[in-house]
């Protein structure tokens, strides 16, 4: 695989490591599950720990990126170990997030939710294992299922009306045209504002359904097999980028690592879209 | 030799302290939880159990009784009356207006009397009846519906630890006994780790009956809806408190002292934001308390702050909250008064966040808002918050009765 690709799924995997790093200011699902069992001062250090390591990792894959170490070299096994490392974290907090939220529809669809998070560092550990074309098409189809599971898992909390999913339209919407119930001083203007935000949740609620109609589709055309289609690929990326950026637009600049923490959701896709537009262009041009 | 005799004098005195000290506080003791817990009303046969008192809108005149049988039954009534100084009269008598099973249990049923006309500030004898199987005479009082001094009890977070849990319902049983004006509990949230677990659910409803007074004064509950109760059985057990989707209400505890409960696990912004900012609008000239209750926190002691912060939070500086209670991060904190992310003395104070059994965590507190006169800390615990005509005084009690913190408030 072209190295301008490698370096790309790497810079998308080391931000997504420092979102997670940012995000351990609290305790992770991982704290939370052993916090009865083994108390606070062990799950906190695991939580400090695993926050050093993933500042650590996000510098050293940088690092290896550039070093470009020979394969078998004691460089490349720690590239490789790291991306492990980093695709187990991910895992692990998909399932434990989805354990200590027994019976919550919502956080049961983590593992699936989550998945291009995890796909991503094992797809470049490949990608760089096993350079050849034929390997790189299969090795695609790891970032085309964990797409699919994190378009599905958003899909099916969109079709359920996840709360946080209303904020954030809601929210957005707050940010761009003004919260007129913050502004509203008398009770007639309460009353008018009232009905905004009540018509701005029903629209988030409209909207929803939609939105998980329209996952599901693009992860049936991205399934497809045989196919290739670069438009849906495209579409993926955009409609990523913008929900994983709703979290800004809704809460804040301080919410960065949200958006870094599912920088893969759009960008996998946009990965996929530039990846297939340049075999065709090698196609057209041999 | 006088070796020896100190030795065995301290030998002695040991249990002479254990004595002291437990017979003051005997569910330090876990043996005496768990004999307690044994002696719980079984959910089984025809008759009552797992009895509960419901506040929601108008404590001063109404409250819900509610109780569990573990089979439909024909006849159930709660019989209820003025408490006099004579044998027990029940004047009046309710049968549910609300009873159906208990999802996803094993044919356990619920049911809601909901009560009206009641007098404020009365205490009133109640007695539960299912097909002649009946409960222990029990009592609670009204809200007042003057201006009179009284308190609350706060907390969240009961949903692991068992025996911690049964503890800390002791230490309210004890602190309810002992003071005629402690008058309610709110609870924030997270009663159980699944909210669609009858299991877990059931093991909470009997052991809140740990927190019934020897004398059978029942503390009536003011439920909020934490992360971990999704799913119909809160609505089923408390009755849809704030309505079906909803579960965001407030409470006028008195004329002057109104609770308003929020459910940070629907969405915050949109109407529930809209309803928030019309009902502080309404209550803040009428009221000289104002608190809020919900249960992920917006300035934590642990976590990131929840969603609902950007929704909530300048509504709360907009209409001068006086208080609001938070949960969900299994410590003790009390913020300092905070305006437009500031340190700000006309700001709102935040308090909680969650001790009722779960494990407790080692709280963040170098967070600038946590730092002097903020406090954090950690431990099994109730906020005892006591609302006067000059001031508001508030308290976290440990499982030890010692004091974790106190806070005056002064009216705005």
């Amino acid at each position: 695989m072209n190295d301008r690709f490698l370096w790309f799924l790497r810079i998308l995997i080391v931000i997504q490591s420092l979102g997670y790093a940012a995000k351990l200011v609290g305790p992770s699902a991982l704290n939370s599950f052993l916090l009865g069992s083994m108390g606070d001062p062990f799950v906190t250090s695991l939580d400090r720990s695993v926050q050093i390591f993933l500042w650590f990792s996000s510098a050293a894959l940088l690092g290896l990126g550039f070093l470009q170490p020979p394969a078998r070299s004691l460089a490349r096994r720690l590239d490789f170990a790291l991306l492990g490392l980093l695709a187990g974290w991910s895992f692990l907090l998909a399932i434990f997030s989805w354990l200590v939220n027994p019976g919550n529809p919502f956080h049961a669809t983590d593992p699936a939710g989550h998945a291009v998070r995890y796909a991503a560092p094992l797809a470049l550990i490949l990608f760089i294992a096993f350079p050849g074309r034929e390997e790189e098409s299969k090795i695609t189809w790891i970032l085309r299922w964990g797409v699919a599971g994190t378009f599905v898992g958003h899909g099916l909390c969109a079709l359920w009306m996840k709360p946080s999913f209303i904020d954030l339209i809601v929210g957005t919407m707050n940010s761009f045209f003004g919260d007129p119930v913050l502004t509203a001083g008398s009770l007639d203007a309460l009353e008018e504002a009232f009905a905004v935000a009540a018509s701005r949740q029903a629209f988030a609620e409209a909207a929803l359904p939609i939105i998980a109609i329209q996952d599901f589709i693009l992860v049936a055309l991205l399934l497809l097999p045989g196919k290739r289609i670069k438009t849906v690929a495209l579409w993926m990326a955009v409609w990523g980028i913008v929900t994983a950026m709703s979290r800004m637009t809704a809460y804040g600049w301080d919410h960065w690592h949200d958006l870094a923490l599912r920088i893969c959701n759009g960008g996998i896709p946009l990965f996929l879209w530039c990846y297939w537009k340049s075999l065709d262009s090698t196609k057209t041009t041999s | 030799m006088k070796l020896k005799v100190l030795a065995l004098s301290l030998l002695l005195s040991i249990p002479l302290i254990s004595f002291k000290l437990f017979s003051e506080t005997p569910w330090l003791d876990k043996d005496y939880v768990e004999k307690r817990m044994k002696g719980m009303a079984p959910v089984q046969g025809d008759g009552p159990s797992q009895w509960r008192v419901i506040w929601t809108e108008e404590p001063s005149t109404k409250a819900t009784i509610s109780w569990t049988t573990a089979k439909k039954g024909s006849v159930h009534k709660v019989r209820y009356g003025i408490r006099s100084t004579g044998p027990e009269e029940f004047s009046n008598a309710q049968e549910p207006q609300r009873s159906d099973a208990y999802s996803s249990a094993k044919g356990e049923y619920y049911h809601h009397a909901r009560i009206s006309g009641l007098k404020p500030s009365t205490t009133y004898d109640f007695e539960i009846e299912s097909d002649g199987k009946k409960s222990p005479v029990m009592h609670f009082t009204t809200a007042p519906a003057d201006d009179r001094e009284f308190r609350l009890l706060f907390g969240g977070d009961s949903r692991t630890g068992i025996v911690s849990r049964g503890q800390v319902n002791l230490l309210m049983a004890d602190l309810s006994e002992k003071d005629d004006q402690l008058i309610a509990f709110a609870h924030g949230g997270d009663y159980i780790v699944s909210g669609k677990s009858w299991s877990q659910w059931s093991t909470w409803l009997s052991q809140h009956e740990l927190t019934v007074a020897k004398s059978g004064k029942v503390l009536p509950i003011i439920p909020t809806r934490g992360n971990h109760d999704g799913g119909p059985l809160y609505d089923e057990i408390f009755d849809t408190p704030g309505g079906s989707g909803k579960n965001y209400f407030h409470t006028m505890i008195s004329p002057k002292v109104a609770l308003v409960t929020l459910n940070s696990e629907i969405s915050a912004g949109g109407e529930q934001q809209a309803w928030l900012a019309k009902t502080l609008f309404d209550l803040r000239p009428k009221v000289r308390w104002l608190l809020a209750e919900y249960h992920r926190p917006v300035w934590p002691a642990v976590k990131g702050p929840g969603k609902a912060k950007n929704f909530w939070v300048p509504l709360f500086e907009k209409f001068n909250l006086d208080l609001a209670v938070e949960s969900d991060g299994h410590v003790i904190k009390r913020t300092v008064p905070i305006r437009n992310d500031k340190k700000d003395p006309t700001g709102i104070v935040y308090v909680g966040e969650g001790g009722l059994g779960v494990p407790q965590r080692k709280p963040k507190s170098d967070r600038w808002y946590l730092q002097k006169p903020g406090m954090t800390g950690a431990g099994h615990h109730v906020m005892r918050v006591t609302f006067g005509k000059d001031k508001m005084d508030y308290e976290v009690v440990l499982l030890d009765r010692k004091q974790a913190d106190k806070h005056q408030f002064l009216p705005r």
